[in-house]
């Protein structure tokens, strides 16, 4: 049965279905979800799909398969609530879902090894970053094509658009440079180190000619003008004026910082310091830091929620707690033994936060304010690496 | 459009021919994206602007999903030539993808943890049942996720490691001389010594949170306080180590976390100033001052590592409560003579305008001189409003044989990028100790280290430090030093 609808740019929807031939009856596509804000979606690597919880029930709602050996890595919706994608990292295709119905609707091939991911505010452009294959797919989102693939990166993490999606940001983690793209023309446009690599280093083959621990993404602090990348070599966070493309700053944070999170009231940044084992918590107004703290191990991720920081440790267990009005140290929470922990998201009242706990096949909601947990494992999926709310604040994959 | 929710689109009357075209009438003028979904096929979306007359043509492609249960099929007629030629091409397409990947395709198995529920006759089921009981169980799962062999060969090296003795190596090499500049001529003046040492470390992971761990460590050639004599030693590195020129077994202990890893268990021979008297700033005398006076504080009164038991509870809030009690004499024939105690608490805190601060209260009983001693102390280590800049100060008072021992001690280091180089740090700090039976230490050190790779150091002291005795000259001796540190 063929089913075609016209959608409008105005958001106006008209379905129209009906038989292959000669019969005349239309019939409306089943929706599934017609709110996208009401889903936590999950993305599962073993059982290569992505499942759909309600946020108010904690119900698996929906799951759509995407094919044996896919390993999909980040779920991401559209901003306007219509698609949700992912990168199937051992499949090198862009999956492309439909959210009303949950239908997978297009399956493309892009690069080697696709992981993360980032829409243009205008839901126009799904670029696909390739770590494998240093290079950025350009998914058009109206006519559901690739019509671009963007080389010259250096195992491309993220992407950051700006507001305006004129640019984006790239992070290489196998190099110190932010790539800078021209989002008109979908073309590298320029690089920007982070910090000179220190002359000293010539000593030390081992930590600068070995494996490159680079710049994970470029992140906006809250006016919008300058982004934040920490290079994990170097342990320094550069700040970038975007109106210039240049670094107007660097500030020396803890060893190996994975990656910088942005908090929601704009004051904070935090980098978790895996070689070192602590945070540092950046003023962003100062551009100094204003903390070290102590931390876990294999830190994945940070989510910020009831003026707290959640700092997740991923081997060991715990998720550690930070108050980010004192800026001190606020415990931790034992999710469990013998498990791993991978991200999470949290929601867009800044009261639960949806963390992956892949070992045991589970989402653990963890209340903010109470910093109790439950363990939803019914039906979650194998193997979850990342959770996604549409308009989240804390939406990140690792 | 962030926040734009999507609702159910309202169907609008069509037509349908008999050749199969569609004819959707009564849509309003405007610019649109027509979609045509079709079970098995992939979605076609393209651009439209209405009104028009202009017939849209739509090719669908088929939809792939390797596994899918029911994996959709297009009907009889859509099978066509191209379609197979298409098959045939995406085939080609992974095939090459395969072969540049080189994946390891074998599915994954790994044993989980499962909770089952067993009834009477040992029949397992999966969701709760009346009669059975709730159990662990332990299975093997197989899933597909298919790894590169270049992370199937790191996951193996990984978990080998884990089930394997961890070895680490911490050697140094610290030449130092002495110029007298004050008092009386001693042996030392215009000496130079080298003191080389190099720790052992085996770490072990025998259960769960459980951590066995010893170093043993080898110090050789002379430091310059056998001649100078001092209250404190100028090299720390041989503090509370009784012999030189051989090896010495410094720690070897058990630890187990307990209490949801709160509190911390440790057990065994033991160097209590690895858990008590921390500082950020001086405490390490392979990384920061070489001095002891500016490592630890003499007012705990350590004389030797021994054989014994600690206690941390650390809930993570910034609050960490400490116990422990050792040997404190190698030739006490018993416990009971030679029992060391000490608690602490510590408090990480942010006075207004400053950074982190860790703030240390310690309490210590002592019975090794046959009657009880005690001592007390302070150590901080203060953030300034630079991340930069660490201040850092100690004070004790501990009972002497005569009235008490006074100490205390402060300085700066300067770390995070205050260098030549990012990861260097250096510092300068003072010593003053006063002993309850009449001699007085003074004590200025300086360091500079360089951070020349992430296993090798070169740093670089200098010392000044005052000798007084009771009815002596004050005695006085500049010490210049280097310290070649490598760790692996």
């Amino acid at each position: 049965m063929f089913k075609a609808s016209f959608i409008s740019k105005l958001a106006l929807t008209i379905v129209i279905a009906g038989a292959l031939a000669g019969s005349a009856s239309l019939a409306q596509q089943e929706v599934k979800i017609a709110d996208p804000t009401s889903v936590v979606m999950i993305v599962n690597r073993d059982s290569n799909d992505l499942a759909f919880m309600d946020i108010k029930t904690t119900k698996i709602i929906g799951r759509v398969f995407l094919g044996n050996n896919v390993n999909p890595h980040m779920v991401m919706m559209s901003p306007d609530g219509r698609y949700v994608v992912t990168g199937g990292t051992r499949a090198n295709k862009a999956y492309i879902v439909d959210v009303r119905t949950l239908k997978l609707v297009k399956v493309i091939n892009v690069d080697i090894a696709p992981e993360h991911l980032a829409f243009s505010p205008d839901s126009r452009w799904y670029y696909q970053g390739n770590p494998e294959g240093d290079s950025i797919s350009v998914i058009d989102m109206q006519s559901l094509t690739k019509i671009k693939t963007i080389p010259g990166f250096v195992e491309p993490l993220n992407v950051t658009f700006t507001a305006d999606g004129s640019k984006a940001y790239v992070g290489n983690y196998g190099a110190h440079w932010v790539g800078v793209v021209d989002v008109r023309r979908h073309e590298l446009l320029k690089k920007i180190q982070i910090k000179e690599v220190p002359g000293i280093a010539k000593l030390d083959p081992d930590k600068y000619l070995g494996e490159v621990h680079g710049i994970n993404i470029a992140m906006f602090g809250a006016d919008g003008r300058y982004l934040y990348a920490a290079d994990g070599d170097l342990g320094f966070v550069g700040v970038i004026d975007s109106r210039e493309d240049k670094i107007v700053k660097t500030i020396k944070v803890g060893k190996d910082p994975w990656r910088i999170y942005m908090s929601h009231d704009g004051k904070y940044a935090i980098t978790p310091n895996n070689g070192d084992q602590t945070i540092s918590i950046i003023d962003l107004k100062a551009n100094k830091v204003a903390a070290t703290l102590e931390a876990g191990e294999n830190m994945t991720g940070v989510n910020f929620a009831a003026g707290k920081a959640f700092v997740i440790s991923s081997t060991s267990g715990f998720v550690y707690v930070y108050d980010m009005s004192s800026l001190r140290p606020a415990g931790r929470i034992r999710i469990g033994v013998n498990i791993q922990l991978e991200t999470a998201t949290t929601d867009t009242q800044d009261q639960k936060i949806y963390l992956a706990d892949s070992t045991e096949n589970a989402v653990v909601i963890i209340d903010a304010k109470t910093e109790k947990f439950e363990k939803i494992t019914q039906n979650v999926g194998l193997f979850p690496w990342g959770t996604h709310i549409m308009d989240s604040k804390d939406n990140y994959c690792h | 459009m962030p926040g734009m929710k999507m609702t159910p689109p309202p169907p609008i009357p069509g037509r349908v021919n008999n050749d199969g075209t569609f004819v959707v009438a009564q849509v309003p003028a405007g610019q649109y994206v027509l979609q045509v979904d079709a079970p098995g096929f992939e979605r076609s979306s393209q651009e439209v602007t209405l009104p028009t007359t202009q017939t849209f043509n739509v090719k669908l492609e088929i939809l792939e999903i390797p596994g899918a249960e029911t994996a959709a099929k297009p009907s009889g007629a859509q099978a066509n030539n191209q379609q197979t030629q298409d098959q045939i091409n995406a085939l080609e397409q992974r095939v090459r993808e395969l072969e540049a990947g080189t994946v390891y395709s074998i599915p994954e198995t790994r044993t989980r943890k499962t909770t089952v529920y067993v009834d009477k006759n040992s029949n397992i089921y999966d969701q709760p049942t009346p009669g059975a009981k709730k159990t662990t169980t332990y299975q093997r799962e197989r899933v597909y996720r298919r790894q590169s062999i270049d992370e199937k060969i790191t996951q193996a090296l990984d978990d080998q490691g884990k089930h394997s003795v961890q070895v680490g190596v911490n050697a140094a090499i610290a030449p130092q001389a002495v110029f007298q500049f004050k008092g009386e001529k001693t042996d030392a003046d215009r000496h130079a010594y080298q003191l080389s040492s190099a720790d052992l470390f085996f770490t072990a992971h025998v259960a769960q949170h459980t951590v066995f761990f010893a170093d043993v460590v080898g110090l050789s050639g002379p430091p310059p306080d056998l001649e100078t004599g001092g209250l404190t030693l100028l090299n720390g590195f041989s503090a509370r180590l009784v012999r030189q020129n051989e090896l010495n077994l410094r720690e070897a202990w058990l630890r187990t976390e307990v209490f949801s890893q709160r509190l911390s268990l440790v057990a065994g021979r033991l160097d209590l100033t690895n858990y008590f008297d921390h500082n950020a700033a001086a405490n390490d005398e392979t990384r920061q001052f070489l001095s002891d006076a500016l490592v630890n504080n003499p007012a705990l009164n350590l004389a030797v590592n021994g054989s014994g038991v600690a206690a941390i509870y650390d809930p993570k809030n910034g609050l960490t409560f400490k116990l422990g009690f050792q040997q404190s004499r190698t030739e006490a024939t018993n416990l009971s003579q030679s029992l060391y105690s000490l608690g602490e608490v510590g408090y990480v805190a942010r006075p207004p305008g400053l950074g982190e601060g860790n703030y240390r209260f310690w309490y210590r009983n002592d019975n090794s001189a046959d009657h009880y001693r005690t001592g007390y102390g302070v150590s901080l280590d203060q953030k300034l409003g630079v991340q930069q800049v660490t201040w850092f100060g100690r004070y004790g008072s501990a009972q002497a044989d005569i009235r008490r021992d006074h100490f205390y001690s402060g300085g700066l280091q300067f770390s995070n990028g205050a260098g030549f180089y990012p990861g260097d740090i250096w510092g300068v700090g003072y010593a003053h100790y006063d002993t309850g039976i009449g001699p007085k230490e003074r004590l200025a050190e300086a360091y500079y280290n360089f951070a020349i790779s992430e296993k090798f150091r070169l740093s670089f002291h200098l010392a000044h430090v005052l000798e007084k005795k009771p009815g002596q000259q004050t005695v006085g001796y500049l010490i210049p030093g280097i310290r070649l540190q490598a760790s692996f």
